[in-house]
């Protein structure tokens, strides 16, 4: 009976901790979400299958079947119009002309491939680009024509000055002899060899022109006209329901045609669109695609069912090829959509590449069981306790309910606390919903949902979501999206404050506080900081209730100045510390400088492009110390300065001239006294931070990192043990993970080794002024995140959260594109490896208790036979 | 004159004055008889003397005998690596269990000795207890340099709880 206890007390000691993930996760717990914004130029069909356009992220992008082929950044070349133009060069190359930042326009030629071929920078301003079909390519400025042979050089050259650069210049090529070029109200007419052949007045602006289709015009006003003849006017579109009810005639020429004529069903209540490609026209009816020969009128194809949501379609473009008929449907709603023969092959929402706001949300978590097993633990004698415990553990791992389940993904998320929700608030007032944890099926998205106001700011508080427009908070139920509850205010919101979980808001004219949930106050008074008028004013103020009342204030000289960073540590009450020092390799301890209320501040001056980092009471507007970096020629405008305050350390990171040009990491570490075992704060009793904070001693060194910088966080663990990592999202599109202790100020000076008690301590190393970019390091490991520069955010792009596992973190970084993964800095050590062989420990076991079986008998047997002395 | 046994029997004080054998039996030639000084000790009394000092000397043999070990366990400890891994830690351990059974079972052996003498007794007992003790004391010292010791300010940190403060403060 004994023995058998106890085999089944070893099996269940070993099995318990088994409930664990294992580590070959790579590339299985991350996903990124590609955005490619709206095409504005195109799209534009290569080799019928890959669709090309610029969009309004000045993107120049690919797509096919499969989905994005290449993402271009223009966005450091265009200038502030965006405009580009982009033809199909002979399906061979696509052509791009856009003008430049710097003046005058470029040409970039990419292969088919998206592979970039050629530039040509021309002076001028490119107003468009027209493939002759000859094999040339005529390119418009504002002062002449230029024309590409197909070996991509100029040839011919003319000047031309257009009057009218409205960039609307349309143009046709007639016979292959004249070129018609309509700009303004002028007709131009060029010859092949770019001789000036005629101008004349139109009798159209050339922003009415819809369509040039061969040697037909149609006009946004469905008015028709044909070249080649004196009188140009051959028929005029009757609006029956739609301008493009046309099909063409047997002799030719487009003309109307009644709809019944084409016999086909139509819904009144549903638009027709159409497409045109090469002599097909292709008719999008509620319910039929028909393909019609544009010359004979002959239906060629017919393929049932539609384009869904056919009402909110904006753009339709068809690619032929073979019996296919594939066609980019662009919507209203930044909704963009693949259809092969009607049947969706992907659907992307490019509502996401405008994002206002966003934030994460955990799942909401049942902790009053465990709560309550830990109550009985506390109060039970350990040895009581402990078989608690495991008794328990037992029940848990026999019962179904409450059972881990390795193969249900859900139930071992939410069991690790990795179900959370990455909720997007886009520009264009859709919310979306999406797991942070990676799906199996690669589904990341949850729910999105269309609001009717226009909104601002989206927070989380107490497993809601909240949304913030100018009027009013929305509570939006993270299950399903819903909203479950509007609030109006008459007067504008003003301010939005976030304080222990509850929203405090200021109203226009009001003189107190409101808040969203007037069951909830809080008594006590806090404390607030906050920047003002354009980032050029801190001010402090004490709640009370609902009324606020200012304590002090910091301007700046904002002629030259500019706040560019106010940051207070978020662990306000100490609560995630896990040790107090630091401790040295002989065991002495070095107290870090824990006072909490304080915040740093990071003021620029454009001027002098000095930067100063100070570290400032948030109570009393005390300046503690100051940090100045002048003389080193610091470039705000171009990369970011990003400051994190933590724990003891503060750092940041920004780029500079001098003394060289390079992206450097300042990191400045706080402690009550430099000297080992000196702590003057006292111990288990409340201090208060208007007369009680001393002042920091303080160790600082630099560093430069090899990438530039464009968003700097610090990895939140659970409880604050796991070894701090430094995430750095760069501008090359990788996040990449810096252990605090590579960025450590005490690191030892680099002309001399480390003494015996220095090697004791944790991860101490010489001094090296450069962080290395290893591999390793790079948390996106083979992704490459899109960046777009010079787009103003209001928030921090990095995030990180906690998991229940104490080693583990999520990431997500939401920028241009949005992405998710965990960390773990200090490696997984709540975790058991792949390699751990449970079965054949468990079979160990089994064979040394059977072994205890059957030897114990035999053992007890000799005994006694040595007593009779046999 | 000789006597009879019976007569020495019955009186055994006749036997000083009986003539020794050697004066009967005349001694061979070219043997000269050595004189024994009358206060020189018996063989008896000689055996009784040398079994007390010999016990002495086994005793304060057994007192020390634990010091013997001290430079072995020296050079052992000095040498054996301060990680915390299997074998440091049963060499460590021996350390303090050896010298623990020797004080125990020594201190019994010494307790069955027969000595006149019970202050030279208490004497080797805090002999023996002192050697075992710095046997111990290697240990001791192994424990600390593998850091065992809570006898540094790092190993009450845990303990110490950061700074408190009574105001709350929020970024707005």
């Amino acid at each position: 009976m004994k023995c058998w206890l106890s085999i089944l007390l070893l099996v269940a000691l070993v099995i318990i901790p088994i409930n664990a993930i294992y580590d070959d996760e790579l590339f299985r717990i991350d996903w990124q979400q590609s955005q490619v914004g709206n095409f504005i130029n195109g799209p534009i069909v290569v080799n019928n299958e890959i669709i090309t356009a610029v969009t309004d992220s000045k993107l120049f992008v690919g797509l096919d079947k499969r989905g994005i082929l290449w993402r271009y950044d223009l966005s450091g070349e265009i200038n502030n119009s965006g405009a580009a133009n982009l033809v199909n060069f002979n399906d061979n190359y696509l052509v791009l002309g856009l003008n430049r930042v710097q003046g005058g326009f470029k040409l970039k030629i990419f292969g088919i491939d998206g592979l970039l071929v050629k530039e040509i920078v021309q002076p001028g301003i490119i107003l468009n680009l027209f493939n002759l079909g000859n094999g040339n390519l005529l390119v418009i400025s504002d002062d002449r024509v230029i024309m590409l042979d197909k070996n991509l050089k100029i040839f011919k050259e003319k000047e031309l000055k257009f009057e009218d650069n409205n960039n609307d210049i349309k143009i046709s090529i007639l016979n292959n002899e004249e070129l018609h070029l309509f700009c303004g109200n002028e007709e131009i007419i060029l010859s092949q060899e770019l001789e000036l052949i005629s101008i004349k007045k139109s009798v159209f602006e050339s922003t009415a022109i819809k369509q040039i289709i061969g040697n037909k015009i149609l006009l946004n006003n469905r008015n028709l006209y044909q070249f080649g003849s004196k009188s140009p006017i051959h028929a005029k579109v009757e609006a029956l329901i739609d301008e493009s009810n046309f099909v063409t005639s047997a002799v030719g020429t487009l003309i109307c045609k009644s709809l019944s004529a084409i016999n086909f069903e139509l819904d009144i209540s549903n638009n027709l669109k159409y497409d045109i490609v090469d002599s097909n026209i292709i008719l999008y009816n509620w319910n039929t695609i028909n393909v019609y020969d544009a010359e004979t009128g002959v239906e060629l194809n017919t393929i049932n069912g539609s384009i869904p949501d056919f009402k909110n379609l904006k753009k339709l473009t068809t690619i032929l090829k073979n019996d296919l008929i594939l066609t980019v449907a662009e919507y209203f709603d930044k909704e963009i959509k693949l259809f092969e023969n009607n049947k969706l092959v992907w659907s992307r929402d490019e509502s996401l590449s405008n994002i206002t706001d966003y934030t994460i949300i955990s799942e909401h978590e049942d902790l009053s069981v465990a709560t309550k097993e830990l109550e009985h633990e506390e109060n039970s004698f350990f040895i009581n306790a402990y078989f608690y415990r495991l008794k328990s553990d037992l029940l848990k791992l026999f019962s179904k309910q409450n059972k881990v389940d390795k193969f249900d993904d859900n139930s071992k998320l939410n069991y690790f606390g990795f179900n959370k929700k990455l909720i997007i608030l886009t520009s264009n007032n859709k919310l979306f919903a999406f797991r942070t944890e990676r799906n199996a099926n690669n589904d990341q998205l949850l729910w999105k949902v269309q609001l009717d106001d226009v909104y601002s700011k989206v927070e989380s508080s107490n497993d809601l979501i909240y949304l913030f427009s100018s009027s009013t908070v929305t509570t939006v139920d993270p299950l399903n999206g819903k909203v479950t509850e509007i609030k109006r205010f008459d007067k504008k919101i003003e301010k939005i404050m976030k304080i222990d979980d509850i929203f405090y808001l200021r109203l226009k004219d009001e003189q107190n506080l409101t808040i969203i949930d007037q069951t909830q106050q809080i008594l006590e008074p806090e404390y607030i900081i906050e920047l003002k008028n354009n980032n050029t004013l801190v001010e402090g103020s004490i709640i009370k209730g609902t009324e606020q009342v200012k304590t002090w204030s910091y301007e700046i000289d904002s002629t030259f100045e500019e706040i560019v960073s106010l940051t207070a540590r978020q662990d306000n009450k100490n609560e995630n510390i896990a040790s107090v020092g630091i401790v040295l390799g002989d065991g002495k301890v070095l107290y870090k400088y824990l006072y909490p209320n304080l915040a740093t501040l990071a003021i620029y001056n454009h001027k002098e492009k000095s930067l100063s980092i100070n570290l400032i009471n948030i109570l009393t507007g005390e300046f503690l110390f100051t940090n100045n970096h002048e003389n080193e020629e610091i470039h705000k405008e171009e990369f970011n300065i990003n400051v994190i305050y933590d724990e003891n350390f503060i750092i940041y990171s920004y780029f500079s001239l001098l003394p060289t040009p390079d992206q450097k990491i300042v990191v400045i570490d706080m402690f009550e006294s430099l000297t080992p075992n000196v702590r003057y704060s006292e111990e288990g009793r409340l201090l208060s931070s208007f007369n009680e904070t001393i002042l920091p001693e303080i160790s600082t060194k630099s560093f430069i990192f090899p990438e530039k910088i464009k968003s700097l966080i610090v990895s939140r663990t659970r409880f604050g043990v796991t070894t701090k990592a430094i995430l750095a999202l760069l501008y090359n599109g990788q996040i990449v993970s810096i252990p605090k202790f590579l960025l450590n100020s005490r690191r030892v000076d680099m002309n001399r080794d480390l003494t015996a008690t220095e090697k004791q301590e944790f991860m101490m190393m010489s001094y090296n002024p450069v962080i290395p970019f290893y591999d390793q390091a790079a948390v996106t490991n083979l992704r490459n995140l899109m960046i777009i520069e010079n787009i103003d955010k209001s928030f921090e792009e990095l995030v990180s959260t906690p998991t229940n596992l104490e080693s583990t973190s999520i990431v997500c970084s939401v920028d241009y594109d949005i992405y998710c993964t965990r960390i773990q800095p200090s490696l997984q050590f709540d975790l058991l490896g792949n390699g751990f062989d449970k079965l054949k420990l468990i079979g160990t076991i089994l064979v040394l208790c059977v072994g205890v079986f059957i030897s114990q008998p035999m053992m007890k047997n000799k005994r006694l036979r040595a007593l009779w002395e046999i | 004159m000789s006597y009879s046994w019976e007569q020495l029997y019955e009186n055994p004080d006749l036997k000083v004055n009986q003539p020794s054998k050697e004066k009967i039996i005349p001694s061979p030639p070219g043997f000269s008889e050595i004189k024994r000084n009358k206060n020189e000790p018996t063989l008896n009394t000689i055996k009784n003397f040398d079994l007390e000092k010999l016990k002495q000397k086994k005793a304060w043999e057994m007192a020390f005998s634990p010091a013997k070990n001290i430079p072995m366990n020296l050079i052992m400890s000095y040498f054996s690596p301060n990680s915390l891994q299997l074998i440091p830690i049963m060499m460590t351990l021996m350390l303090f269990i050896n010298p623990g059974k020797e004080i125990f079972f020594g201190l019994k052996n010494l307790n069955l000795m027969e000595t006149k003498s019970s202050y030279d007794l208490i004497l080797m007992k805090a002999c023996f207890i002192l050697m075992c003790l710095g046997n111990m004391l290697i240990g001791v010292w192994k424990l600390n340099s593998m850091g065992l010791i809570p006898n540094t300010k790092s190993d009450w940190l845990s303990w110490e709880s950061a700074v408190k403060v009574e105001e709350k403060s929020w970024l707005a």
